[in-house]
């Protein structure tokens, strides 16, 4: 084991060895290995400089002469490198706004712009580029750096999703009924014309992108009351009835709530609202029928007992003065009596049909305050057509 | 002459010498490329008429400079950190160091943050720096400190009252132009401190356990010199002569202790001039006697041949009367300076010596030292300077 001592002086015998020059590091200040360094790192980065797919240009402030370009620019513009250092980059890129910033960086201090142009290569074809233009300085010189980013098949891909977002928007558009994607805020992501159509109706001026669905509360009724969006389940399949009422128009909606749920989270719903105002007057109108036949009905049943309890005493006060008379009454009474039965019969008949009415219609056929508002809404019609 | 055949190695600067040597700092600045040069110096030095030759020679260069000036005696860590921040932030790409041996240090130490950052206190210890720091030109203003040639520097740590060195090959500058015409304007205490500094840089080289056969050369050449002006009187202040021969000694001494070592009276001037920020000349006039007295025995002829320069006559021959001998003759040397050598005058007490001991044990210099003093050894040294 060594003692403290003998530790601090072989500690003391590294340090002399590294004083008189025997240390790892030391060697007279040379900066070679330095500029090596410093070269291998220059070298790297014009490796990574000449592979990468963009086209690089360093030039100068103003002119826009070109002093240094990647391989790539040789190869996309079919220019030599020489050749490109007699360029200015407007012999590529004549372009007006960038004519404009380049003669405007000499005075500013560091600042980069992203153009689009068109960039020409040697034999004529021109292709879209993305120019990202910026201003450097180096040592006590300012330079610009303007990199091409080939944008042929960016733009392709934007034609592409332009021209399906026509195709969905006037699909959608097509649509008589009303769609409209919400998100969990009730906030309008999608919708179509109808939709537009619709809140106008409502007197709602205004962007409808973005527009909380919750704006049209006002105007609809459900069977849950009037606070019609806050009821609603958006996360849940549903079909509800909507009863819309503004500045005399009623009408009734089908609503059709279609969630959308990615990995079991709730996104989106898709709203679809169909106006059955028609379908409902003609099945409310047939319900109005039926109960009014019924009605009739059952008058009828009461007449004909009203019709038998006579006849019966007819009968019974004829055979009682004479037989005569009665034979020849007798055949008449039986026919009237045959009639009723007939009618008793047919009573009976359409007691199943009413039954099967009622229950086509689920009404119950004492209370008929459902078709209310048809009613009302026939009479008003009435009225004011008279 | 001893020869020793233990490897050696000896790095030395570029040298200019000769009157208005200071007129070649463009032409160099311009060689290295600098464009921008960071002038450390002190507010003294750059009030001298001879800094105008200078200043004109970068401009005939066409290089640029920044002056800091903001170096306190002993430089600190945030002198340095203050200097290293002014050189990044004006982009320099070169240092001009004018001053004495504080400025010198400092300039260094700007350097070695500037090429390698943290700092600068990252930095003590031996070997350490990694990177060489940018082209550094000397104009020493005294002669003594042989900061300009050597690969020592010494910051102090302001928060921890301790004087640290950076010891490093890449420390040695790239150029020192030696120059009368700075010396002339210096104070006689600066003149006699660094005089002092500089023979005790060569005894401590000739006594070195690395020293060899080239330092031993540079050595006894240097203590000659400077046995030969000393003492220094005011009218020798304007002689040229005069002032060369001292630039001569601190050189010789400089390139000598840098590749040989520095030994006990610089571990303890270190320590003391640490603690009481003392002048570093004064600091190793305090304790060069009990150390001369205690590395005596480990190297007899060497510190006789060292006596026999200094003017003790060949027939004193008792140990004890050489070292007396050899420390009236130093101290003779001083001639009309009698800056007080006790240690108490200074603040010092006996609670002190551990903590002075602590230092001059950790000291770098302590390892080229021809004796290692125990703890024991250098309580009772420090103990003798009360
Ligand atoms: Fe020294």
């Amino acid at each position: 084991m060594t003692t403290e001592k003998e530790q601090y002086e072989e500690d003391l015998k590294e340090i002399r060895n590294r004083i008189i020059g025997f240390g790892e590091a030391s060697v007279k200040k040379s900066y070679y290995p330095q500029l090596q360094y410093k070269q291998g790192e220059l070298e790297r980065f014009r490796v990574a400089l000449d592979s990468t797919l963009d086209i690089v240009f360093i030039l100068e402030p103003v002119s826009g002469h070109i002093i240094d370009a990647n391989s790539r620019a040789e190869k996309v513009l079919g220019y030599t490198s020489k050749e490109l250092l007699k360029m200015t980059i407007f012999d590529v890129a004549d372009n007006d706004r960038l004519h404009q910033i380049i003669a405007g960086m000499e005075s500013v201090i560091q600042t980069s712009e992203i153009i689009r142009a068109q960039v020409v290569a040697r034999d004529g074809p021109t292709m879209p580029m993305e120019l990202s233009v910026s201003s450097a300085r180096f040592n006590k010189d300012r330079y610009l750096t303007v990199v091409c980013r080939d944008i042929t098949e960016r733009e392709e891909m934007e034609a592409a999703i332009c021209h399906s977002e026509f195709q969905y928007r006037t699909t959608i558009n097509t649509l008589h009924d009303i769609l409209v994607v919400i998100d969990g805020l009730f906030n309008v992501i999608i919708f179509n014309d109808a939709f537009e159509t619709l809140c106008r109706n409502c007197g709602i001026s205004g962007d409808i992108q973005g527009m909380n669905f919750k704006t049209l509360n006002p105007f609809f009724s459900s069977d849950r009351g009037p606070e019609l969006c806050d009821s609603l389940l958006l996360h849940e399949y549903f079909e509800e009835d909507l009863k819309y009422r503004h500045g005399g128009k009623f009408a009734i909606y089908s609503l059709r709530n279609m969630p959308i749920i990615e990995n079991g989270v709730y996104k989106q719903s898709v709203l679809y609202m169909r106006d059955t105002t028609e379908y409902s007057l003609l099945e409310n109108m047939k319900k109005e029928a039926f109960l009014q036949i019924d009605k009739n009905m059952e008058q009828f049943a009461v007449l004909n007992d009203h019709v038998r309890n006579p006849l019966q005493i007819i009968l019974s006060t004829v055979s009682l003065e004479s037989d005569e008379v009665a034979e020849k009454i007798m055949p008449y009474i039986k026919e009237i009596d045959n009639l009723i039965k007939g009618l008793d019969n047919g009573w009976i008949e359409s007691e199943k049909v009413r039954n099967m009415i009622a229950r086509h219609y689920g009404i119950s056929l004492i209370d008929r305050s459902d078709i209310a508002d048809v009613i009302n809404y026939l009479q008003d019609k009435c009225k004011s057509e008279e | 002459m001893e020869m020793v055949r233990e490897h050696r190695k000896f790095v030395v600067p570029e040298i200019i010498t000769g009157e208005n040597a200071r007129i070649y700092a463009g032409k160099y600045a311009s060689n290295f490329h600098s464009d921008t040069v960071l002038i450390a110096t002190d507010t003294n030095a750059f009030r001298q008429k001879w800094i105008l030759e200078i200043l004109l020679s970068l401009d005939e260069a066409g290089t640029e400079y920044i002056i800091f000036s903001d170096i306190e005696p002993n430089p600190r860590d945030y002198n340095v950190m203050a200097g290293a921040e002014a050189y990044l932030s004006e982009e320099c790409t070169g240092i001009l160091a004018i001053g004495g041996g504080s400025v010198l240090d400092c300039a260094k130490g700007i350097g070695i943050v500037a090429a390698n950052g943290g700092n600068i206190l990252d930095y003590i210890g031996v070997d350490l720096v990694k990177n060489p720091m940018p082209p550094l030109i000397c104009v020493p203003t005294t002669a003594g400190s042989a900061a300009d040639v050597s690969q020592y520097a010494v910051i102090r740590n302001a928060a921890k009252k301790t004087k640290n060195l950076i010891i490093s090959k890449s420390l040695v500058p790239d150029v020192t132009l030696l120059d009368t015409v700075p010396l002339m304007t210096q104070p006689v205490d600066v003149t006699v401190n660094s005089g002092i500094d500089a023979l005790t840089h060569g005894i401590e080289a000739y006594v070195s356990n690395g020293a060899s056969h080239f330092s031993d050369l540079l050595a006894l050449e240097s203590i000659k010199l400077s046995a030969g002006f000393f003492p220094f009187s005011v009218d020798k202040a304007d002689d040229p002569d005069y002032r060369f021969q001292s630039l001569m000694a601190s050189m010789y001494a400089g390139i000598a202790f840098s590749n040989a070592g520095l030994g006990l009276i610089h571990a303890m001037s270190h320590a003391i001039g640490g603690l009481y920020d003392l002048p570093h000349g004064i600091a190793s006039s305090i304790v060069m006697r009990s150390a001369i007295q205690y590395n005596y025995s480990s190297s007899i002829r060497k510190y006789q041949k060292i006596a026999r320069i200094l003017g003790v006559s060949p027939d004193i021959t008792d140990d004890k009367k050489v070292v007396k001998g050899m420390f009236e003759k130093i101290m003779g040397m001083r001639g009309s300076i009698d800056n007080p050598l006790s240690l108490s005058v200074y603040g010092a007490s006996k609670d002190d010596i551990p903590d002075l001991v602590a230092r001059s044990a950790g000291d770098p210099c302590i390892a080229t030292n021809p004796r290692i003093p125990g703890q024991k050894d250098l309580s009772n040294l420090f103990e003798s300077l009360l």
